[in-house]
């Protein structure tokens, strides 16, 4: 189905349309919010969090075409309120992160596949040591390919600072990831 | 104490004599132990008998040299290999990224690090959560009742007017008082205080010129000046140098950081961007930090500069040799 029959569908209170809505979008989501935290129980509270939201804003949004940042906007909204509160509120502990993020499952390469996942876990301890901004910069620009503009526009920081930012996010998650030993014994 | 060892400086008093075949075959022997032992002068001496390019035979002198001239350029290498922003750059420049990472241990790692980081990144923008999270998603909105109490409201406005931390306030104090102060009139000044923020950058591009300049300068000026001492000027201070010169790479990074966020936020002024200005502002806290850390912890990590130049371990303990025969 269309994008615009299913958000149509959606405001008119449709539940099917809403499930489908949330398996074809929970994907990017839960993504996002595990960029931001790191950690698949908050990526997972978060990301329902943002459902939630987008659930009571949905008559908001009336142009499809602008449905996808409009849904990143309001995720990467709830992931830095979260932030924010659970900066004001250190947890008792550090979750870390040994559970297997487990994505691209039809990788018929078994070695292949455990590399990848060592990877993805690598990238996901390296983007908790950077400062929020390189890991925005990171979520919003890497791994969800929003144009340069609409991020600016999203942190509200000036566009030459998403443009100067984006190539220094990317040494800094590298090098953050070779200080937690993901140089040589991880390159084929 | 051992009279075999010589000092490079008696070493190269006798490589006239030595090439010309007038040595004693004692001194010859000494002569050719000190080569064999020492790395330097073998390639002084490889250098001398094949003609090779003197900058082959002395691979250290250019850290060295960096460090106390321009800083090392792993900043610029690392912005390269990270992305496209300087490709209009031509081959010539990239024949020399090639050539630093040939020698530079810790940018290699970076890179290979940055060859599966980059493509890897757009393919993590979907992560499955398990099977029962949809299901939790549609139980929770199908009985949300879509309000939340006032009480609630207001517990989470108050919440975030908290953690906001008083450190914006004082900023944009000091920043409104230093406009007025730069600018004159309490009306106008915005403008061109933003003028004269920019116009400042590029008197410090001009500056950076003539650093550079000056640099190739002080390079060809110590070249021969290495080779006149065979290394033993530059060889004590070696292991000193390549602390400073780590810690530098830290401080300059910070530092560029820095500068490039107070440009950009004088750019926001001059556009009357204010909220992007204000923000910018806030980022520059965090770069104060990090410049800050820099400068007293020198933020490189040991684990990526443990591996730098595997021949400097070699090296160290020649240094006392040389220190040791001077005494004896
Ligand atoms: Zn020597
Ligand atoms: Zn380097």
């Amino acid at each position: 189905m269309e994008l615009t029959e299913l958000l149509q569908r959606c405001r008119n209170g449709d539940e099917l349309a809403w499930e489908a809505l949330v398996r074809t979008y929970q994907g990017r989501i839960y993504g996002i919010a595990y960029g931001y935290v790191g950690n698949a129980e908050e990526a997972r509270d978060l990301a329902q969090e943002v459902f939630v939201r987008i659930y009571r804003k949905l008559t908001t949004c009336r142009d499809p075409q602008r449905f996808l940042p409009w849904m990143v906007r309001i995720a990467r909204g709830v992931c830095v309120d979260h932030l924010r509160r659970a900066k004001a509120r250190p947890p008792a502990h550090d979750v870390p992160i040994e559970e297997d993020v487990s994505l691209a499952d039809d990788d018929p390469n078994p070695e292949q596949h455990a590399i990848t996942n060592a990877r993805k876990r690598l990238v996901y301890r390296g983007l908790r040591t950077l400062s929020v901004i390189n890991r925005e910069i990171i979520v919003l620009k890497e791994m969800q390919g929003l144009p340069q503009e609409e991020i600016a526009s999203m942190l509200k920081v000036p566009l030459g600072t998403v443009k100067s930012r984006a190539n220094r996010a990317r040494i800094e998650l590298a090098k953050a990831i070779l200080a937690l030993g993901g140089g040589p014994e991880l390159q084929e | 104490m051992n009279r075999d060892r010589m000092s490079c400086r008696d070493w190269l008093d006798m490589l006239a004599d030595y090439l010309d075949g007038g040595l004693a075959p004692e001194s010859r022997t000494t002569f050719e132990r000190h080569a064999d032992a020492c790395g330097k002068c073998a390639r002084l001496l490889a250098t001398v008998r094949d003609g090779d390019a003197p900058t082959e035979a002395a691979p250290d002198l250019t850290s060295a040299v960096l460090a106390r001239t321009s800083g090392p350029a792993c900043g610029l290498v690392e912005r390269t290999i990270a992305g496209r922003e300087i490709a209009h750059r031509d081959v010539e420049y990239h024949a020399m990224v090639r050539r630093h990472l040939e020698h530079c241990p810790r940018c290699r790692a970076l890179e290979a690090v940055l060859t599966w980081l980059v493509p890897m990144l757009p393919a993590m923008a979907e992560t499955t959560p398990d099977h029962a999270f949809a299901a939790g998603v549609i139980r929770a909105t199908s009985r949300a009742p879509g309000r939340m109490s006032w009480r609630a409201r207001v517990g989470r406005w108050w919440e975030g007017v908290v953690s906001v931390p008083l450190f914006e306030l004082q900023v944009a104090y000091v920043g409104a008082a230093l406009l007025v102060v730069l600018g004159g009139s309490p009306v106008v000044p915005i403008r061109y205080a933003a003028n004269f923020l920019v116009s400042i950058d590029s008197q410090f591009d001009s500056a950076r010129s003539r650093a550079d300049a000056a640099s190739e300068r002080l390079t060809a000026a110590a070249a021969p000046l290495w080779h006149a001492t065979g290394g033993r000027v530059l060889d004590p201070v070696q292991s000193a140098v390549r602390q400073i010169e780590m810690r530098y790479v830290g401080t300059t990074d910070a530092a560029s950081v820095l500068w490039s966020d107070f440009r950009n936020v004088a750019g926001a002024l001059r556009d009357g961007e204010y909220t992007a200005a204000s923000n910018g502002v806030r980022l520059m806290r965090s770069d104060v930090v990090s410049l800050w850390k820099a400068l007293r912890h020198g933020e490189v990590s040991a684990s990526i500069t443990g591996g730098s130049e595997g021949s400097e371990s070699t090296r160290a303990p020649r240094a006392d040799e040389h220190s040791v025969s001077r005494i004896s």
